[in-house]
């Protein structure tokens, strides 16, 4: 009896599944999917594991969480589209100078042409995980620090005391503002920093115009750039003439 | 009896995934295009790195592919585009591409060149006090240049490193690719003779970032290849030959 049952049941067994196995055909079929779509972006020249981007066809983004560590001034994007499209600029074309990315808001779009002739643009947005620049202030509220240069020698340190700098100091930049947003940009030498909470304003005959830019005293706002984050002092210093 | 029937659970999970789709894109692997040059010799002379340099600061870095054979502009110097890089004061320093490696050129980038500086102090003893660490004769026999490149035929995995090889026993205590003469101590009584480059016959081992295997060596970084230089001699003008074998084994015993 056992001896027959369970082949009996095997069979059984085999023809349930059969059966169960490729039933559900008659799926309802979904919407037909855009010919044009961005189905994959990461970001390939770092070490290791690529850095995927997240692509939202809702609003037509692609998104990359960037980790300040790697120091990354160029992008070089590994982009999949939909079967027969293709993506302009190219796959593997660089995003060259994030830093201008960063400071001057340059907008990287990539449009997407699918084999039917339909055209989708995405917009990178590239999001940095990097702690931010904070400046400690050199004046108060109520009293405004005055710094004294001689007309002669035009020679003046101002140190600046804060947190989120880098010892890379092509990942930095500085500049004075004065109280209509003009603004005068300070170089950069290895000498401007003491560590990563301390730098050093250096201010020479070199800065001709922001010396040229007033006659006895004048107050500036600064603002510190790091990679991808930027702060400016809350109140002005004052550089008077003597 | 049990055994006999041991079939049916494969043959029921073959049942199940049968059915499943295949969803997401087709991609068709595209296979890579060989790329760059061949195994063979290359000399590149004369190549324009940074003509203004001066002994008082770094000069503008040079990148260069030794896959493809050619120079790689500053703008990619986050990818894999290039192999080593002609860097710091007089182009002197040769860092690989290797983003693993802070504070170096290629650093957060895919860079995965190594470089070293292969040692040979019997035949460094024809042209160098291997005691004091400065050449004995000069200027050095321009014939130990090619003997010395050609008696590099393999390469010694365990000695590659991520960081540059620079001048020799300057700032430092490792050995370089050339001697560089601070004060002109070589040459007293000619002031003309203080602040000049003498490369050496020495030849540096490349993992290139797709992993092949290079030698490299400097013959000069004055234009028109000098073999006794001097102030009046322009630098910033790099001449070396490397030999590249693009099959992926480790033999370097290459010729033309």
């Amino acid at each position: 009896m056992n001896k027959h049952l369970r082949p009996l049941l095997s069979a059984c067994c085999i023809a349930a599944l059969l059966i169960t196995a490729c039933t559900k055909t008659d799926t309802i079929a979904p919407p037909e999917r855009s010919q044009s779509r961005m189905l994959e972006y990461k970001i390939v020249n770092v070490q290791g594991d690529p850095i995927i981007g997240t692509i939202n066809d809702e609003d037509s983004s692609i998104t990359v969480y960037l980790p300040f560590y790697l120091q990354l001034l160029t992008l070089e994007p590994e982009i999949t589209v939909s079967t027969g499209a293709t993506v302009s600029p190219a796959s593997g074309t660089l995003v060259e100078d994030l830093l201008d990315v960063f400071r001057n808001g340059r907008e990287i779009k990539y449009i997407v042409t699918g084999k039917d002739g339909s055209k989708k643009t995405y917009t990178l947005n590239i999001t940095v995980q990097q702690p931010p620049v904070v400046l400690e202030e050199l004046s108060t509220a109520e009293s405004i620090r005055n710094y004294n240069v001689r007309s002669t020698t035009l020679s003046l340190r101002i140190t600046l005391q804060g947190s989120g700098f880098s010892e890379n100091r092509q990942l930095m930049k500085m500049e004075m503002v004065d109280d209509e947003g003009n603004i005068y940009p300070l170089g950069i030498a290895t000498n401007n920093f003491n560590d990563t909470q301390s730098l050093n304003i250096n201010l020479s005959r070199n800065d001709q115009d922001l010396f040229n830019s007033f006659e006895t005293s004048k107050t500036f706002r600064i603002r510190v750039y790091n990679y991808a984050r930027q702060a400016i002092t809350q109140y002005p210093i004052q550089i008077t003439k003597t | 009896m049990q055994k006999k029937h041991c079939w049916i659970f494969p043959l029921s999970l073959l049942l199940l995934t049968a059915c499943s789709k295949g969803s997401g894109p087709n991609d068709t692997p595209v296979e890579p295009e060989p790329s760059g040059v061949k195994t063979g010799v290359y000399r590149v002379v004369n190549l324009v790195a940074d003509t203004t340099a001066n002994s008082s600061g770094n000069a503008v870095s040079m990148y260069y592919s030794l896959e493809e054979n050619k120079v790689v502009p500053e703008s990619q110097r986050q990818t894999g585009n290039w192999d080593i890089v002609f860097y710091g004061i007089y182009n002197s320093s040769v860092f690989p591409n290797n983003g693993a490696a802070q504070g170096s050129p290629g650093y957060g980038g895919p860079g995965k060149a190594q470089i070293y500086l292969v040692t040979d102090r019997e035949f460094d003893a024809q042209y160098y006090d291997t005691t004091n660490f400065k050449p004995h004769t000069l200027p050095i026999p321009q014939s130990l240049f090619p003997v010395a490149f050609a008696a590099v035929k393999t390469v010694d995995e365990s000695r590659f490193r991520t960081r540059d090889i620079g001048l020799d026993h300057f700032q430092g205590d490792q050995d370089g690719w050339g001697y560089y003469d601070f004060y002109g101590s070589l040459y007293p009584d000619n002031p003309k003779k203080a602040h000049v480059v003498y490369t050496m016959p020495r030849v540096m081992i490349v993992k290139t970032h797709k992993g092949n295997y290079a030698k490299v060596m400097i013959e000069n970084i004055y234009k028109d290849n000098p073999a006794d230089p001097d102030r009046d001699n322009k630098p910033g003008f790099v001449t070396f030959t490397y030999a590249i074998n693009k099959e992926g084994g480790k033999n370097l015993d290459i010729k033309q």
